[in-house]
């Protein structure tokens, strides 16, 4: 359904994408996953139509890009919509842009916006949605037309759990129907929890792609060690103890750091980082022992600061 | 109505904020209210109403399509299965008739006060038609070069300068005779002319030349239109 050969954009001097190759079948569901500036947002882009690659070539069900247009359904991740329609008026818009029907278009229109929660605000102007509102419109303008290829810009951001959830079953239903759906996150859990694929971006290009738990299992016997700190290590140090193959900067928590180190197991490695974060001065606000997700095999593979 | 195409959309969108209606039909009239005096010589109460035509039009026109690049919608229509020469050609549709709601007013009252020959308001009306549709047109390739608002409302106002100038060349004894002709081309040189025509104080022009001009202003808007709904990156 998707097949990405050899594809490259530059804006301007800068290579977006770097060769990147992919295929995307019937029903499947795959995640882009890479940190701010991978090339998430541009692979969706291109495959929405916005601009051919400058290297390589985009074949959409088929090789007809130009008709594809109307089978594709896109979210980006800025909500945009006409501020003075209601938001039913604009997802009547888009649904009628597509090609469907007003038959067809009311029907289902009001099933999506029962579905997003949506339903009693249908009638009120845009301007005076939430943000969380105005991505769950932008979704179900996205999913109207029953798009047969999805692309799907961070679809969880500004949503509540429960929302979240919703869409998870959603995706899952549209993937059943035989929807292709390709996502862009940053967020670990949510690639592992819905994709059948996940992609590793990073500058650029597609460093891996396969299954979460393949990837996952890829990192063989190794074990994460996250440190919870007030003032950061140099992550120099901590990569030279004995047993310690990677380490990298996992998040900032308020006033605190925390790190990730990928180690081979066994008690010996973690006193080590323990010593070695005291003789450094550090003050260790906590320790935690975990199996190793999605973003150490990122780790694993760049040496970077991760996800 | 459910707005299911970019026209009806424009036209919801406009009628919806009703302060701002009232402010864009009452501020030409008040406006041009002074063409309206008895001592304004008939050449400038014309020329003043094609230059509004144009003046509004072509901000109008440029300014609005900026602002739905700045809002990122135009990259939303995009990936729409339209072309975007229909996409723009829709929007200018929907500028025509709010333009040309807009300036209607204007251009009864202005033309009532020369008591124009009933035969001759059908050609009027065209001239006026026209000459919205070209304004829209100039709007849109100014939005096509420029980069953000402040660039547009530059280019726009040289565009409204320039072709004013031209349009309203024969007023001046001083105006070259090429620059002359080529301002006789223009759309507006015709809704000038044609509201003269129909007040009976000056010969028909050739109105035929105004609607082709005004015609491959539109053509040059829609080939060009990709440019317009281009991704830009950042």
């Amino acid at each position: 359904m998707v097949v990405l050969d050899g594809t490259s954009k530059f804006y301007g001097k800068v290579k977006a994408l770097d060769g990147v190759s992919l295929q995307v079948g019937k029903g499947e569901i795959l995640a882009l996953l890479g940190p701010n500036g991978s090339g998430k947002s541009t692979l969706l882009c291109l495959l929405a139509g916005l601009f051919p690659p400058d290297e390589g070539r985009v074949v959409l069900f088929g090789d007809n890009r130009g008709s594809a247009r109307g089978r594709i359904g896109v979210l980006f991740d800025h909500a945009t919509h006409w501020e003075r329609l209601t938001g039913y008026e604009n997802a009547w818009f888009f649904a009628r842009s597509y090609g469907l029907s007003s038959q067809k278009a009311r029907p289902r229109l009001d099933d999506l916006f029962r579905w997003a929660g949506l339903w009693e605000k249908r009638d009120e102007l845009v301007s005076t949605y939430s943000y969380g509102m105005r991505r769950k419109l932008a979704l179900v303008e996205a999913l109207a037309h029953r798009p047969g290829l999805l692309l799907l810009d961070e679809p969880s951001m500004g949503l509540d759990y429960v929302s979240r959830l919703a869409l998870y079953t959603l995706l899952e239903q549209e993937a059943e129907r035989g929807t292709a759906v390709i996502l862009a996150t940053s967020d670990v859990h949510e690639a592992a929890l819905l994709a059948r694929r996940v992609a590793l971006m990073c500058r650029g290009r597609i460093l891996v792609a396969g299954e979460p738990a393949a990837l996952v299992a890829s990192l063989e016997a190794l074990t994460r060690i996250e440190l919870r700190l007030v003032v950061p290590l140099p992550l120099a140090s901590l990569r030279q103890i004995e047993g310690v193959e990677e380490a990298g900067l996992d998040r900032q928590e308020g006033d605190s750091v925390c790190l990730r180190l990928l180690v081979r197991p066994g008690r010996e490695v973690l006193a080590r980082v323990v010593n070695e974060v005291v003789k450094q001065g550090g003050i260790l606000q906590g320790i935690e022992v975990r199996a190793p997700n999605l973003g150490d095999v990122f780790l694993r593979l760049t040496g970077e600061e991760g996800l | 109505m459910l707005p299911g195409r970019l026209w009806q959309e424009e036209i919801v969108a406009n009628l919806r904020g009703r302060k701002a209606l009232a402010i864009k039909v009452l501020l030409p009239l008040i406006l041009l209210s002074p063409l309206m005096l008895d001592r304004v010589p008939a050449h400038v109460r014309s020329v003043g109403l094609a230059g509004a035509v144009l003046f509004v039009g072509t901000f109008g026109s440029a300014v609005g399509l900026v602002r739905l690049r700045e809002d990122k919608m135009l990259e939303r229509l995009a990936v729409l299965p339209q072309s975007s020469a229909r996409l723009l050609g829709e929007y200018i549709l929907a500028g025509v008739l709010f333009d040309g709601f807009q300036m209607l007013v204007p251009l009864v009252a202005v033309a009532i006060l020369g008591g124009p020959a009933p035969l001759r308001i059908p050609g009027l009306v065209a001239c006026y038609l026209v000459a919205v549709v070209t304004a829209n047109a100039l709007g849109a390739l100014a939005a096509l070069v420029a980069s953000s608002s402040g660039e547009v409302h530059l280019y726009a106002a040289l565009i409204v300068l320039v072709v004013g100038g031209l349009s309203a060349g024969d007023l001046a004894a001083s105006v070259p005779g090429p620059l002359e002709a080529l301002g006789s081309l223009l759309p507006f040189h015709h809704l000038s002319g044609a509201l003269l025509y129909a007040w009976g104080i000056a010969p028909p022009g050739r109105p035929v030349l105004g609607v082709f001009s005004g015609a491959i202003l539109l053509f040059a808007a829609l080939l060009l239109s990709p440019r317009l709904f281009r991704f830009r990156s950042g």
